[in-house]
């Protein structure tokens, strides 16, 4: 049974999680045992195959990050980032085919540019950049998928936990 | 040589032989054996004109000697370049090509006949630098494709396509040039507005050349344009509920 202790030892941290989200999303100072709250964009074909490669090779990584999939890294709106933050989210990764491998041979190229320049919006509007990562990640790289996952949730939890601006948090306590 | 002009030889300067395919061992061979044509191992240097012939010089590696070849012809074993305007033709018909212009299939195993923009297949030197037989093979392949495309009255597609929502859509036309399929079109409407009647452009999506990518969705400013089975509300939605 030694291959399943990886996957045992993540377990006690997703619980931990779930425990702690609440004053987090109220913006609390990060308390002990704090864990944040990642949603993580990844394309069907390259980035979602990866983490499954992740997975079926028993790779253990954060459970702090959380998928959702999309048909390709093209399809994510920067919207979707912005509601990501809003709702509470801590970091945001967007994962795509590499360049030049794009399923749809273009998407990762607007996934690019668009991202660079959210980015730029991020860090405007008061959001520190370090939360949001955009990053290529093929079918073949669970190691690099589980890598990335841990970097992203290191850098994260360095930052602490996401505050959102005070005029925000009134409008929603008004709501 | 031998074959079509008696009594001529032939000289073959090679770093290496190799017969990259079934049985091409068999013409090394026949050149050799049948027809005696003599492989130099070595590096030509120069290649003059002589009287009314070319003297080829080049070194002869086996035996350390140079050696110089008087020929009536030289031909250069020069790399096989795609068609000048090859570029041009894909850009036109919207499918795409490589650094050295010959054209992408859209799968290098899956779908090596067939390139992205749907009811477009490549057969031949066009999609990379080939003999006959696999020309012949690919248009084969190329063929049959085609044939099944026409076996059928009705395309069976996947059911995640884009959609327009032609109440919402400005006719920017914005997602036109972003498609990489060439699906999307813009379309001329009429509706009444204040019982005035008015002729309108939105964009239109066919579902038959539509492979779901959703790229068209992100450029779309005022979000008339949707992904079935992907649609931003359904995204927003677990954007939510994984931040809860």
């Amino acid at each position: 049974m030694s291959v399943n202790e990886p996957a045992k030892q993540v377990q006690p941290e997703t619980a931990e999680a779930g425990i702690q989200e609440k004053p987090v999303a109220q913006g609390a100072p990060a308390a002990a045992g704090w864990e944040p709250k990642i949603v993580g964009f990844a394309c069907n074909w390259c980035t979602y195959a990866g983490a499954d490669l992740a997975g079926t090779s028993r790779i253990a990584y954060p459970p702090n990050i959380r998928l959702i999939r999309v048909p390709c890294s093209g399809r994510v709106n920067p919207q979707f980032i912005l509601r990501a933050f809003e709702k509470g989210a801590d970091g945001v990764l967007v994962a795509g085919c590499h360049p030049g491998d794009c399923h749809y041979s273009t998407g990762n190229y607007f996934t690019r540019r668009r991202f660079l320049l959210t980015k730029r919006l991020l860090e405007y509007i008061g959001i520190e950049p370090e939360r949001f990562h955009a990053r290529w990640i093929s079918g073949s790289e669970g190691p690099k998928f589980a890598q990335v996952a841990q970097e992203i949730t290191e850098q994260v939890k360095a930052l602490g936990p996401y505050r959102k601006p005070q005029d925000s948090e009134k409008t929603r306590d008004a709501q | 040589m031998a074959e079509k002009i008696e009594g001529s030889q032939s000289y073959v300067f090679y770093m290496d032989v190799r017969t990259p395919g079934k049985n091409y061992e068999e013409f090394y061979k026949r050149a050799t054996e049948e027809y005696g044509a003599k492989y130099i191992r070595g590096r030509v240097s120069k290649v003059y004109p002589q009287g009314d012939k070319l003297v080829v010089r080049g070194e002869d590696t086996l035996i350390g000697r140079q050696v110089e070849v008087e020929a009536d012809m030289v031909v250069l074993a020069t790399a096989m370049v795609a068609q000048p305007d090859a570029a041009e033709v894909a850009r036109r018909l919207g499918f795409s090509y490589d650094a050295n212009n010959f054209f992408t299939e859209a799968h290098p195993k899956l779908r090596p006949v067939e390139t992205n923009t749907g009811g477009i297949f490549l057969a031949g030197a066009c999609q990379g630098p080939k003999d006959i037989p696999d020309t012949v093979a690919q248009a084969s392949a190329a063929a049959a494709k085609i044939c099944a495309l026409f076996s059928k009255d009705q395309m069976a597609t996947d059911p995640m396509v884009s959609i327009v929502d032609e109440s919402k859509c400005s006719g920017c036309l914005l997602c036109k040039p972003i498609c990489p399929y060439k699906a999307i079109d813009g379309k001329k409407i009429t509706e009444r507005v204040n019982g005035k009647v008015l002729e309108r452009v939105v964009a239109t999506v066919n579902s038959g050349l539509c492979h779901g990518c959703g790229a068209c969705t992100v450029a779309c400013r005022p979000g008339a344009l949707n992904l079935k089975g992907f649609s931003n509300e359904q995204i927003l939605a677990e954007v939510e509920a994984l931040c809860l």
